[in-house]
């Protein structure tokens, strides 16, 4: 059930991602807001790390594909998906490490959902701008700075409405 | 192989991930242009950087490979300049045959009396007043006592011992020193000593008070000892005082080979060396 739930959101963010969010960004001023990161960076713990990885470099590379440049989404996707098992460790709530392996983001509260996830849409945006630049000039700062924002905006909304479970 | 295989089965997750981060980078430089360029130039930078360190590195331990060919090359030159030296001698010493044409008074004159041999200081002193240099070369390399020692700017020392494979020399540094010399381009002769005061600079004795000299003038061997031949740079007149009441200017000497900083040097095998000696000792 989990394979196959996790299988659907893969597809519908991506679909999203091309259809929607990509044309959201307002030339010159906002680039167009990751929300998948959302899906990467909450997706279920119990996931074996290495299919994580792997689902992750596949998202990354196939979202390439529909926007380049190629390579930049693999980059940074594989890059949160590592730092998301150090993220956990740092600011993990109280529970055991067996504990943490199951654990459920949704079921958790509201401001340690957005503690884990901000700073994490943070790297995936600077990592990405700095291969899609290759550079790190004050244009691509700006970039990371409003993509960020913009992202975070998408991800509360997003999170308030799929993320969240009733009656914690 | 099992310790490889233990490795990779604990350190997969960190292996996959930097994997996939590889094979990200790679298709981003590979496939877009900007990138590919930005990464290449930045590739080439770094490859051009890493080749000169090396090549700084490789010249560096080339360098005492480097110094031999040099002083190979630089007793070839010497060689050639004593040949030549001979050989101007001989054509000046010219004498007329019977039948007035101009012949060399002795063919033998036309081949340099001196062979050079190579070698390196191991050791010196420029602090006492009796100041000597150990070389890296000794009996076995054919060094015999009261040869001469020169530097590439001139004159440095004689040999006053030998052990198998070292010798032992003292410097123009030394009181115990005189070496015939000339003032080149004239023929004022006089000995080269040094006072042991100032390393920089040396004595020339018993020029008389009528011959002029000037600041500048170079001041060479003579060639009337078997240590050095005729024409070795030993240093410059500095000044010239000539109140000394014993008829002889007193001359402070510029020396040209700086003390400070003897590593390769030559000695000067006079090869008649030996005959003259057995005509002294019966003699004597």
């Amino acid at each position: 059930m989990l394979q196959v739930k996790y299988f659907i959101h893969f597809f519908v963010y991506l679909v999203l991602q091309f259809f929607v969010f990509e044309r959201m960004n307002i030339e010159g001023y906002l680039p167009p807001p990751h929300v998948f990161v959302l899906f990467l960076v909450f997706s279920p713990l119990r996931l074996f790390r290495a299919t994580y990885f792997i689902s992750c470099f596949s998202f990354g590379i196939l979202l390439d594909a529909l926007v380049r440049p190629l390579g930049a989404h693999a980059f940074a996707a594989v890059f949160i998906a590592a730092m998301r098992g150090i993220w956990i460790e740092l600011v993990k709530p109280n529970v055991s490490n067996e504990e943490l392996q199951v654990l459920e983001i949704e079921t958790q509260r509201f401001s340690w959902q957005m503690l884990f996830l901000i700073p994490l849409i943070f790297l995936y945006e600077l990592c990405y701008y700095i291969l899609a630049d290759f550079a790190l000039t004050l244009q691509t700062i700006t970039k990371v700075v409003s993509g960020t924002v913009y992202t975070a905006l998408f991800c509360v909304i997003f999170t308030i409405l799929f993320y969240r479970k009733t009656g914690k | 192989m099992d310790r490889l295989i233990a490795f990779l089965t604990r350190n997969y997750n960190v292996l996959l991930f930097l994997g996939l981060e590889l094979i990200a980078f790679s298709i981003l430089v590979k496939f877009n242009k900007s990138q590919h360029t930005v990464f290449s130039n930045a590739v080439l930078g770094v490859a051009s950087n890493i080749q000169r360190v090396n090549a700084r590195l490789d010249s560096y331990f080339q360098l005492d490979e480097e110094n031999k060919k040099l002083q190979d090359e630089n007793i070839r030159l010497r060689k050639q300049l004593l040949k030549l030296d001979a050989s101007f001698q001989a054509y000046v010493h010219r004498q007329p045959d019977s039948s007035g044409f101009l012949v060399d008074r002795d063919t033998t004159l036309r081949e340099s009396k001196f062979k050079i041999i190579p070698c390196k200081a191991v050791s010196y002193s420029t602090s006492s007043s009796y100041n000597q240099v150990v070389l890296n070369v000794g009996k076995k390399d054919g060094v015999k006592k009261e040869m001469g020692i020169i530097s590439s700017d001139g004159v440095a020392g004689v040999v006053i011992a030998v052990s198998e494979r070292y010798s032992l020399a003292m410097s123009m540094l030394n009181k115990k020193i005189n070496v015939s010399a000339r003032i080149k381009g004239k023929k004022i002769i006089g000995t080269m000593t040094w006072d042991g005061e100032d390393i920089r600079y040396g004595s020339l004795k018993f020029v008389p008070q009528h011959f002029h000299l000037n600041r500048g003038d170079s001041v060479i061997t003579s060639g009337y000892s078997t240590f050095f031949p005729d024409g070795m740079m030993i240093g410059w007149v500095e000044s010239v005082s000539s109140k000394n009441p014993d008829g002889f200017h007193n001359i402070k000497v510029r020396l040209s080979t700086d003390f400070n900083q003897l590593d390769y040097l030559y000695l000067l095998q006079f090869e008649d060396q030996n005959e003259i000696d057995s005509l002294l000792t019966k003699n004597r």
